[in-house]
């Protein structure tokens, strides 16, 4: 398939170029009103990958950044601040999609976005963020090799990572009643109405196929549909399919939750009996990362921030402050010990074989893993 | 074009420009999306143009997510009349001067924020929690508590939209005539009766008025679901969420909204003149 | 009914109980020492203190109100005057009732995905609190309308005219026959569209721009990484211990000028 070929509309974007006057036609026939919601667009990304010069488009001492709450250092921005005279705005969201649609729409005004990994797939699909300009970026050599390499985006050409973590098994350690070593923990008698899976199409689907030897990348629609079949099964055992899972956690009410390390660890910092375990049959590497979106009105000033974080001290600070892994590799000597010797943050190497990335697959597979997904949940 | 009709319609069209600038012309795009095709890019609703969303949507899988809908909403609605009616009756009729205050301290607990509402509910109703523990005392306890059964979701969904419910009760009760009742009695008819012939009728519009704010967004509704019920409590609501969520699909959550709406418009045209009074 | 209002007094004690146990709850746990919102471990008022030293939270706090309060007159105003042009049937009242019935109807995602389209890509309305403002005046307004509607439609047409015959002004007559007439209903509508919008997250999170985030918002976006924060649950608590105080002085210097002026006075 060529690109001319591939009909694509893209959703709100009226001013691309790529919308014929006939398709455009077609849709105001269908529905007069609306018909400039809806209108073609490129099949790939539409940015230019070759990075260009990061210039402001605004020239003031501003960035707007799009973060997680309590996801930062507290002298960060401060620091920040201090050392360039940005003055930042500081804004939160509680889901990829708010933020996504909010970027989506082409004007939402954010310098600096945080997506995670899987997001960002679909955020380069879409050719939504702008190529990362290397010459502003010094410190980039503080990354750690395996964040350098990582196939979401090999090259760091677009994103920067701020934080990482994995996805296994947390769960009451006085309340399970046996050892959580793998997914078997779910037949615990204990866990028994009292366990949970994360409510996120990729991850609930990687328990499954994980649990079932298969690759949780797979795309093989036989291997997909089985692991939908077992976890149909499964859900019989669960009390709920839910991605919060801190407080239920904490109180004990949940005994066994399909997790991310930093939920479980905020779980286990109001609770001590909240253990961890990277099932043996293997989990998933998350990662959030750093982006510009392409209409960021202060582009240079983001890069600055984004150098800004990579340097070791204020790498290490972020680390100590979010409890996060952190990906800064010549931050790591300045990372509390404590942390760096907690399985929950810091795997063993053995264990990190054992934690891809979740992967792009491409349009139509995400769509398969999304329709099975319905289904564990609708059935 | 009589005066009263003119003069209905110059009333109305403040109300009328700003639902069809901010809400009607949204939704266009919404019936847009139902027939667009998915993406699982960022697009989420591109060309070309098909009624595939609408046979998804129609799949009978999706039947007892319905059915289950319908039952919480219902329940959910009787429930806020039988707590919300005496409330509201006992507001208008024995409040006296202190009627504001009470009807005040109605919305008062609204203050707080919804998440720590129903996670103060979680907290309460769980099996460690103060209920079960006082249960527990007289011997009724249930061992993990109550969370994610169906009752704790009409629970949260009670909660939440009582409200609804006792304002315009209030409303109906305050204009109502309590002589009626005096007169009711002393005509030799007991309590059951004078409920249903004299104090029903009187405060109907109330009773519809705040079952209608009660039904339709309960069944909207997915977030009480999501947090206190357990895996088998989608709702309608949660599926067209989920339809939105996680790049899931755009145009079958467009439709199934679309089919909601034709389904509630379809009602209130098919009951007639009937009601139009409340709305 | 009348006969046995201790019976009645009991069920309504009972609601109330219902309404406030969570309250009572989250007013003990605003004090524990942990972060837990179910176990309690100890006695700190740690969370206070966060939460004064947090702007962020005061800053969207201040937002929040000043958004619902911009609503609630809006929709008030505009909804009230709806409410009167449906009083009488007229041809075409069948299809404003079904206008007014889509916003009760169309769920909270839906709403927001399309609103945040149209009004970025298609009307050019920035996000932020004007966009905010003009989503939660629509999907307040239909509550507004049902609320005030139920009191006028069973008004008694010849009061108003009575005041006509005697000569007042159409806006003398409604100011002074008319509006005290449906003000419960009025007030009732506008405390409902305020906490409407006090309490919006998921439309809201949608149409929140660069420094507006609202308070709700925002402790949605802080639940998701941490879980619900235990500021938020103070400020929960000093949120509706406030009001209530500021009821019961309220009430005590009305009952208190009122018996000063000798009259008993009617609140509503």
């Amino acid at each position: 398939m060529t690109d001319d070929k591939i009909r694509i509309a893209r959703l709100w974007d009226v001013d691309s170029p790529r919308v014929t006057r006939r398709t455009m036609l077609g849709s105001m026939t269908f529905f007069a009103l609306a018909a400039c919601g809806v209108g073609e667009a490129p099949s790939n990304s539409g940015g230019s990958t070759s990075a260009a010069k990061a210039t402001n488009l605004k020239n003031e001492p501003k960035l707007n950044f799009y973060n997680w709450t309590d996801y930062i250092a507290k002298d960060t921005l401060p620091g920040f601040q201090t050392a360039t005279g940005i003055q930042v705005t500081y804004d939160n969201f509680s889901t990829n999609d708010e933020m996504e649609a909010k970027i989506a729409s082409g004007s939402a005004g954010y310098d600096l976005v945080v997506p995670s990994d899987n997001f960002l797939r679909r955020f380069l699909r879409s050719g939504l963020v702008q190529p990362l300009d290397h010459s502003l970026l010094p410190n980039l050599k503080n990354l750690e090799k395996r964040f350098v390499e990582a196939d979401y985006d090999a090259g760091n050409k677009y994103s920067v990572p701020w934080a990482w973590g994995t996805t296994g098994l947390a769960y009451s350690k006085s309340q399970i009643g046996g050892d959580v070593t793998g997914f078997s923990a779910y037949d615990l008698p204990n866990a028994q109405g009292r366990s949970s899976i994360l409510d996120e199409a990729r991850d609930g689907m990687a328990l499954g196929l994980l649990k079932l030897g298969h690759d949780p990348n797979t795309t093989d629609q036989k291997q997909i549909d089985d692991a939908a079949n077992f976890l149909l099964s499964l859900k019989k055992k669960l009390g709920q399919i839910t991605s919060d899972v801190i407080e239920p956690l904490t109180s004990g009410q949940v005994r066994l939750a399909q997790a991310y390390s930093g939920d479980a660890f905020q779980a286990r910092a109001a609770n001590e009996d909240v253990g961890y375990a990277i099932p043996a049959e293997g989990g998933l590497s998350y990662v959030d990362l750093l982006v510009i979106p392409k209409d960021a009105p202060h582009a240079e000033n983001a890069h600055r921030f984004i150098d800004y974080v990579l340097g070791a001290e204020t790498g290490a600070a972020l680390s100590n402050a979010v409890r996060y892994g952190s990906p800064n590799a010549a931050a790591k000597p300045l990372i509390d010990k404590e942390l760096l010797n907690d399985p929950l943050v810091y795997p063993s190497e053995e264990q990190l074989k054992k934690l891809p990335f979740t992967k792009d697959l491409g349009g139509d597979v995400e769509a398969k893993y999304a329709d099975a997904w319905t289904k564990v949940k609708t059935g | 074009m009589s005066r009263r009709w003119l003069k209905a319609n110059a009333l109305l069209t403040p109300t009328g420009l700003w639902l069809g600038i901010f809400l009607i012309a949204p939704l266009a795009l919404v019936v847009q999306f139902s027939f667009a095709t998915r993406d699982t890019g960022v697009a989420r609703a591109v060309l070309p143009w098909t009624t595939q969303a609408y046979l998804t949507a129609l799949d009978p899988a999706f039947l007892p997510i319905f059915g289950r809908t319908l039952v919480y909403a219902v329940a959910t609605t009787v429930a806020c009349l039988l707590l919300g009616f005496p409330l509201a009756w006992f507001i208008a009729r024995h409040g006296g001067k202190y009627r504001t205050v009470l009807l005040a301290a109605v919305l008062i607990p609204f203050w707080s924020s919804y998440l720590a509402r129903i996670y103060a509910w979680k907290a309460l109703l769980d099996g460690e929690g103060l209920v079960n523990t006082m249960l527990g005392w007289v011997g009724l306890g249930r061992d993990g508590g109550f969370l994610l059964t169906h009752g704790v979701v009409i629970l949260g969904l009670t909660y939440g939209f009582l409200p609804f419910m006792v304002l315009p009760l209030y409303v109906a009760c305050e204009r109502f005539d309590f002589r009626l009742v005096e007169a009711s009695y002393d005509l030799g008819h007991g309590r059951a009766s004078t409920f249903f012939r004299v104090v029903l009728p009187g405060v109907m519009t109330g009773v519809l008025a705040g079952s209608l704010l009660v039904l339709v967004p309960s069944a909207g509704d997915f977030v009480t679901p999501k947090l206190l019920g357990g895996v088998d409590q989608s709702t309608f609501g949660s599926v067209i969420d989920d339809q939105f969520r996680g790049g899931n699909n755009w145009p079958l959550g467009s439709a199934m909204a679309v089919l909601l709406l034709v389904l509630v418009v379809l009602v209130l045209v098919l009951r007639g003149r009937r009601g139009e009074d409340v709305l | 009914m009348n006969r046995r209002p201790w019976i009645l007094g009991f069920v309504v004690f009972l609601v109330f109980v219902f309404l406030y146990a969570p309250i009572a709850w989250l007013a003990i746990a605003s004090f524990n020492s942990s972060r837990s919102l179910s176990r309690i471990s100890g006695v700190s008022t740690q969370w206070y203190v966060e939460l004064f030293d947090d702007s962020r939270v005061l800053e969207s706090l201040q937002l929040t109100l000043q958004l619902a309060l911009a609503s609630a007159v809006i929709s008030t105003v505009i909804g009230t005057l709806a409410a009167f042009g449906l009083r009488r049937a007229f041809p075409g009242r069948g299809l404003w009732t079904v206008l007014l019935s889509l916003p009760l109807v169309v769920p909270e995602v839906v709403m927001g995905v399309a609103m945040l389209g149209f009004f970025v890509k298609i009307a050019g309305i920035p996000l932020g609190f004007g966009a905010l403002l003009f989503a939660h005046v629509a999907f307040s307004l239909s509550f507004v309308v049902v609320v005030v509607r139920s009191r006028v439609s069973g008004m008694d047409v010849r009061l108003e005219e009575a005041a006509a015959d005697l000569g007042a002004s159409p806006f003398v007559a409604f100011r002074t026959v008319t509006l005290p007439l449906v003000a419960p209903a009025v007030v009732a509508g506008a405390a409902f569209a305020f906490l409407l919008s006090f309490d919006d997250v998921v439309i809201s999170s949608y149409l929140t721009g660069v420094g507006s985030t609202t308070l709700p918002v925002f402790v949605y976006a802080q639940a998701s990484k941490r879980g619900i924060s235990p500021e938020i649950v103070a400020l929960s608590t000093l949120m509706v211990t406030t009001t209530a105080v500021l009821l019961v002085i309220g009430v005590m210097v009305a009952s208190w000028r009122a018996r000063k002026a000798g009259s008993s006075a009617q609140l509503v």
